[in-house]
């Protein structure tokens, strides 16, 4: 087992290499640099600049350099653990993402958990009465999430909100509220915002969790000795939540790896529309302005999180199953 | 999978035949594929579906709302049968600047089927210029879903966005599907290092972050190419994308395959390689293959949409779901023209009918495992 | 009525935050019971019945407390006297409203950010004194003489003087910091010399006649480039100051100490996010637009130089307040909802009026009417310097753009697109400007489909292909592709050139529409790899003359010879490839008038000199125009007072700046 996990970890290391050629590619591919940005965002409020200070900008953030100098400065940095720092924001990027870290965590984990909390009782429900109506109910009820588009819903609800609440939920707090110390009226204002982004960014996810859920019980369900305590006269709902069902959430609790960073960079749109300060957002706005190390630094550590979750989610499936162990030998 | 002639006919039946049986069973599964060909159907004959050409912009009628079809005139003293819908009065309020319709029931509109209208190409080839439904008299507005800020009739919009947003699913996960089988297949036959090697290729494309791909190829695509090579390209981009997935599954497939005694056997019987993974092993795998492909499409089309929202995808003048949804992504249109947000419908009901297809699929796709 | 924290409130809400709202913080710290729900900021508005006295309470408490000097010593001896629009104020209360994010610079300029040496009038009239006691022109137009006024201060209470001025002008003036010289101290090719006569007084002396100075001061971005960089700060983080500055600014994450310079001090967002920064505006910044944050947040500067005619120090506001909302639909919302008190940008279209104007009763506010200074909401520039020369020839024939013009049928677009409003217009002045000329605006504009062929026949162009399409005489179609910013700063450019494109199609003509992101849009513009752009007529009103990009090719928004700009404002190509072809006589005419333009100290002399270009405009019709707007709009809660009715809405006035920001109030009861 151990060997395993060293020769999957030594693999890591030229997977995020290569991962870090094409992200800085991908970056680079899109015709200007920041510089260009820049100066439509200045000429846009105004400002006269001349040729002399663009060739001056591009300078100063080293801009004028070969691509793959820039790319070698660039990683020997991160290797170094420097992440690089933001044109735009005019801030290291360790800064930028450590400001806005935690909350984009809390808001993926709390998600998370309501994804979970949605798609349980649907995929066990669907599984244990399969092809029921209320299997399709519930089906149908779960993928809903995923079949709305993310930035409709959000408008959507935002619309909803407005008219029967009273108020937008936009943010991740009432202007209000956001300075002030924390007491009953603030957790409510808070409950009044989370709710949103956490329905629309969750449901996208529901369905696939059912998905999973439903067939591996399914699967479960039918094996010989499920049959043989069914017969033995085993109530359903006992024998269900007993054996079955713990061994249909092995896979699930595996899926754990890749829904985080899945979370991460899913919310990119929604936080946009519901002004989220999250990565997302800023992600977005670094990529569209080539803000090169914020989004390549950005976009690195999402890899690295992909990679690793991954690798979890292997290690788990190797140790549950030995079969696919073998398979690696 | 006996290859031997059976002796009695009850109980023999193709593997497709055992599939279908248990498909029916799953009846919502039934539903979605009815749903799914109707799309399909509307994309193939859009231009004689929709009474107009999606582009046809009638300054008059500005977010007009639906019109009812009728088929009795009771306004008259004696009733008048035909089917008919009612015109229009507008009205811009001078200080919202809102322009408001009313029904007008003087105006009668009769109805056609099969009403001659503008001339169009069928399938590109067959020039023709009728419709199967239409107002008799082409010029007379007939907005059976309402119309757009431009006063563009919404039901033509949209069966012509089906067009678009269905193939472009297709195309897409059909170059993905050809990627996939074909690596996830030799992957999960051989095995070992060759595994081992395709596995962190797949790894590796998937831990790059979609949303850059998209902005960076997007964007890298020349700005001199038409509406339908972009469109193309696009595909191509989404197909890059959702290969892996599909690879993955394959491989999963074949690795669980390998063990099973039917394979061995064909082996020791000396059959090739090629033999063993093409005869014996993918024909047991093609139901499979064909829920994954199905689940794939509804993820390629969400895709279309989100990346018109970020301003990559598809762009107007093209009429995609994703182009009317970023027309629908207003307030003003939810408080004031509602039916634009018809698009986000026919999205959903497509991604749900073909989630409901696959998933019926794959749990048919094992006809001797209940 | 207020209570200071005693933390700074940033950090205690970054650090709850952090907590990801998970954790409870004790409560007691805060001197709050948790199961209370009020979030325990101060009430808006204040008591009218009660004499305001000369300084807002918030800060009178800290003059008693010994933290501030008096209210006499932190203004200046000759404070600047602000007229009321409507009545007198009173203090407190926060102004709502909203931007999208760190790139909304704009907007803060807009509210908080116009104290120019000069200022414009709230109708757009003259520049008036404003930091500047007083600005003189010598009669030959070269020498400035400006006076600073005697105590004014910083807002960290240090003294605004002539070294502040001198300091301003070697960074301007410094390429290591700012790669090249401002163009606020450029004429000419030269650089202006500053004369420091004592503490209050300086001279900015060009070589030559500077006829557009004075008016520039009073600009948003030029006027407050000598008073933006207070020295006692910004001194220490310069290498000749501070020999570890490199070191530090390495430390800090920067590459060099130019992007620290940069980050602290230099530009524009540094006064919405600089904590340390001292300025001369109403409000400075006490949470920053920067980070993972909600809002930004400013407060009354306890040393702003203006009072009201009572001798009240002003602004009568204590806080202004901007929620970060990226959506612009989330912010009409917001808007509609009622929770902006004065908000003229983004959500104000066309488009969105309906619904702004059916909830004013539910919201609580009003709509402010603005007067457009645009003569066009989309203008079509053909590329007139186009890469291929057969291209580049037709597009230079000004025959083509009439017949295009005449084959635009401009009412459908103002039906269609528009709302109904609007009128069909030429890139021309306004009705109302000086320079207004009925035959100019109007020129080509009737829809003529026959005329269209029957010219573009007549000019030698009535060879059709297969597909219908003329040709050229080289054998190429008659073909353009315009290319489209989108989002674009207007809504409903695409719909609007896909009806052009049809009309287009209609006589011949091949047109292929290419939206594309703001950036690769830029791009291709710079690399003069466009066909034909669209883009708003900017400068149809008193802002003629200072942007006068329609007219010909004066900058890098003069789409259609962008580039032959640059060569005009000196910048060097390094590819020669990139060297755009000659310019046409009267566009190269219309350059050196405007050169001389710039040279004359006379104003009545200058309008006359535009004249002569704007006729070469209208002769020539370098850029296509299609509909004019009578306005814009934005929304005042009927709480806010003081705004005012109507006024222009330009980007060179920065509305609604003039209209005082300092002197506005709340009035719950209003």
């Amino acid at each position: 087992m151990l060997k395993f996990v060293g020769r999957r970890t030594l693999y890591m290391v030229p997977t995020l290499l290569a991962i870090s050629v094409v992200i800085f590619v991908v970056i680079n591919l899109p015709p200007g640099d920041y510089v260009t940005s820049l100066v439509a965002e200045l000429r846009g409020q105004g400002q006269v600049v001349s040729m002399e200070r663009e060739r001056g900008l591009r300078e100063l953030y080293g801009l004028n350099r070969p691509l793959w100098e820039q790319y070698v400065a660039w990683v020997s940095d991160l290797l170094r653990g420097d992440l690089g720092r933001s044109f735009d924001l005019q801030q290291p990027v360790a800064e930028v993402i450590r400001e806005r870290l935690p909350i984009t965590v809390a808001l993926a984990g709390v998600t998370l958990l309501f994804t979970w909390i949605v798609a349980f009782p649907i995929g066990v429900y669907a599984a244990v009465k399969q092809y029921s109506i209320g299997d399709y109910l519930a089906t149908t009820f779960g993928f809903l999430g995923l079949a709305i588009p993310n930035f409709l819903l959000a408008l959507l609800l935002m619309t909803v909100s407005v008219q029967y609440f009273g108020y937008v939920p936009e943010g991740l707090c009432s202007p209000e509220y956001c300075d002030a110390s924390w007491n009953l009226g603030k957790v409510l204002d808070a409950l009044k915002h989370w709710w949103l982004p956490v329905i629309v960014i969750g449901t996208a996810g529901t369905a696939g969790l059912i998905r999973i859920l439903r067939a591996n019980l399914l699967d479960e369900l039918r094996k010989p000795y499920v049959v043989a305590a069914r017969a033995r006269g085993v109530p359903k709902r006992r024998l269900v939540a007993r054996y079955p069902l713990r061994v249909a959430m092995n896979p699930f609790v595996s899926t754990v790896g890749w829904v985080l960073p899945l979370l991460l960079a899913g919310d990119v749109i929604v936080a946009q529309i519901l002004s989220l300060p999250t990565l997302g957002r800023v992600f977005l706005t670094s990529l569209q302005q080539q803000d090169m190390y914020l989004a390549g630094s950005i976009l690195m550590i999402y890899s690295l999180l992909t990679v690793i979750g991954t690798m979890i989610s292997d290690l788990l499936l190797a140790w549950l199953d030995p079969r696919v162990r073998l398979g690696y030998q | 999978m006996s290859e031997g002639t059976p002796t009695t006919t009850e109980h023999s039946a193709s593997q497709a035949r055992l599939v279908w049986w248990n498909f029916r069973k799953h009846k919502l599964a039934v539903t979605g594929a009815v749903v799914t060909v109707a799309f399909f159907l509307i994309a193939i004959f859009a231009e004689f579906l929709a009474p107009f050409s999606p582009g046809r912009v009638n300054e008059e009628y500005t977010y007009a709302p639906p019109q009812i079809p009728r088929i009795v005139d009771t306004s008259g003293e004696s009733w008048d049968w035909g089917l008919h819908v009612y015109g229009y009065s507008a009205e811009q309020d001078p200080e919202t600047l809102r322009v408001t319709y009313t029904t007008d029931e003087t105006q009668k509109i009769p109805l056609q089927f099969f009403a001659k209208g503008e001339e169009y190409k069928l399938f590109g080839l067959i020039p023709w210029d009728r419709h199967l439904i239409g107002p008799a008299n082409p010029d007379d507005p007939m907005y059976l879903l309402g119309s757009d800020g431009t006063g563009r009739d919404q039901l033509s919009r949209l069966m012509h966005a089906t067009r678009i947003s269905m193939t472009v699913g297709l195309v897409g996960v059909a170059l993905a599907f050809l990627l996939g089988v074909t690596l996830g297949g030799i992957s999960g036959y051989f095995g070992g290092r060759v595994d081992t090697f395709i596995q962190r290729f797949i790894e590796f494309v998937m831990s790059i972050p979609t949303l850059p791909l998209w902005l960076g190829l997007t964007a890298a695509i020349p700005v001199t190419v038409g509406p339908v090579k972009r469109y193309f390209l696009i595909s191509v981009i989404l197909a890059i994308i959702a290969w892996t997935t599909l690879a993955r599954e394959v491989r999963g497939r074949f690795l669980a395959l390998r063990n099973e005694d039917y394979v061995t056997s064909a082996w020791l019987d000396g059959s090739s390689r090629r033999r063993v993974m093409f005869r014996h092993m993918l024909p047991s795998t093609t139901s499979h293959l064909i829920a994954a492909l199905t689940l794939s499409i509804p993820g390629v089309i969400l895709a279309e949409t989100a990346l018109s929202w970020l301003g990559l995808g598809l762009q107007a003048p093209v009429v995609s779901w994703g182009v009317l949804l970023i027309d629908a992504q207003s307030v003003r249109v939810i408080s004031h023209a509602p039916w634009l947000l018809l698009p986000g419908l026919a999205v959903v009901i497509a991604v749900l009918a073909l989630n409901f297809v696959g998933d019926g699929l794959r749990d048919a796709a094992d006809p001797y495992r209940s | 009525m207020n209570h200071q924290r005693p933390t700074s409130p940033l950090l205690s809400r970054r650090r709850l935050l952090y907590g990801g709202g998970l954790v409870v913080v004790s409560a007691a710290a805060s001197g709050c019971g948790f199961f209370e729900t009020d979030p325990g900021g101060e009430g808006d508005g204040a008591d009218p019945s009660v004499d305001k006295g000369p300084e807002a309470p918030m800060l009178a408490e800290q003059v008693d407390a010994g933290d501030l000097p008096p209210v006499d010593e932190r203004l200046p001896v000759n404070p600047l006297v602000v007229e009321p629009t409507e009545r007198i104020g009173t203090y407190g209360g926060t102004w709502r409203t909203a931007v999208t994010g760190e790139g909304d610079g704009p907007w803060m300029h807009r509210t908080i950010g116009y104290e120019s040496l000069l200022r414009w009038t709230r109708d757009w009239d003259e520049p008036i004194l404003n930091v500047a006691e007083s600005f003189e022109v010598s009669d030959d137009g070269r020498e400035f003489t400006i006076r600073l006024r005697e105590g004014h201060r910083w807002s960290d209470g240090e003294p605004l003087t002539t070294e502040d001025v001198q300091f301003a002008f070697d960074i301007l003036t410094n390429r290591d910091i700012n790669q090249s010289v401002h163009s606020m101290l450029q004429h000419e090719g030269e650089i202006a010399e500053l004369d420091i006569l004592d503490d209050y007084t300086f001279v900015v002396r060009f070589a030559s006649p500077h006829g557009l100075w004075r008016i520039n001061n009073a600009n948003v971005v030029d006027g407050d480039r000598l008073i933006s960089f207070p020295k006692h700060y910004l001194e220490n983080f310069l290498p000749e100051n501070n020999p570890d500055i490199e070191d530090e600014a390495r430390e800090a994450g920067f590459e060099s100490w130019q992007e620290y310079f940069n980050s602290i001090g230099n530009g524009f967002s540094v006064t919405w996010n600089n904590l340390d920064l001292p300025t001369l505006n109403p409000f400075i910044v006490v949470e920053p637009l920067q980070g993972a944050t909600d809002r930004a947040l400013f407060r009354r500067n306890p040393y702003y130089f203006k009072v009201d005619p009572d001798g009240s120090q002003l602004p009568y506001l204590d806080e202004v307040r901007y929620d970060i909302i990226a959506d612009e639909e989330a912010m009409l919302l917001r808007a509609t909802n009622g929770e902006f008190d004065l908000h003229t940008r983004h959500f104000n279209t066309l488009e969105n009026r309906p619904v702004v104007a059916e909830n004013q009763e539910d919201g609580n506010y009003r709509i402010l009417e603005l007067d457009s200074t645009w003569h066009n909401q989309m203008t079509i520039m053909l590329n007139l310097h186009h890469r291929d020369e057969a291209v580049r020839e037709l597009y230079q024939d000004r025959n083509f753009r009439i017949a295009l013009s005449h084959a635009i049928d401009r009412q459908r677009l103002v039906d269609a697109v528009w709302n109904r409003q609007g009128e069909p217009y030429q890139a021309a002045p306004v009705p109302g400007s000086e320079f207004y000329d009925e035959e100019f605006a109007t020129q080509y504009l009737e829809h003529d489909p026959d005329l269209a062929n029957e010219i573009l026949d007549d000019a030698g162009y009535d060879e059709r292909d297969g597909d219908g399409y003329r040709l050229r005489a080289d054998g190429g179609r008659l073909s353009v592709r315009v290319s489209i910013a989108d989002p674009g700063p207007v809504d409903g450019w695409v719909q609007a050139m896909e009806l052009v494109a049809d009309d287009w199609e209609q006589i011949g003509v091949e047109c292929t529409l290419d939206p594309k992101p703001r950036e690769a849009f830029e791009t291709e513009k710079s690399e003069r790899d466009h066909d034909a752009t669209v883009w708003v007529g900017e400068g149809g009103h008193n802002d003629a003359l200072i942007l006068p990009r329609q007219y010909f090719a004066f900058d890098f928004e003069s789409h259609f010879g962008n580039s032959w700009a640059t060569v005009w404002e000196g910048g060097e190509f390094d590819d020669p490839d990139d060297v755009p072809p000659p310019m046409p006589e009267p566009m190269a005419e219309q350059q050196r008038l405007y050169d001389e333009l710039t040279a004359e100290p006379d104003e009545a002399a200058r309008n006359e000199i535009f004249q002569e270009i704007l006729e070469i405009a209208k002769e020539q019709f370098w850029c296509i125009g299609t509909v004019r707007l009578e306005g814009t709009y934005g929304i005042v809660h009927d709480r806010f007072q003081n705004v005012g009715g109507p006024m222009p809405e330009s980007s060179v006035l920065n509305t609604p700046a003039p209209a005082n920001a300092e002197q506005f109030f709340v009035d719950e009861d209003a």
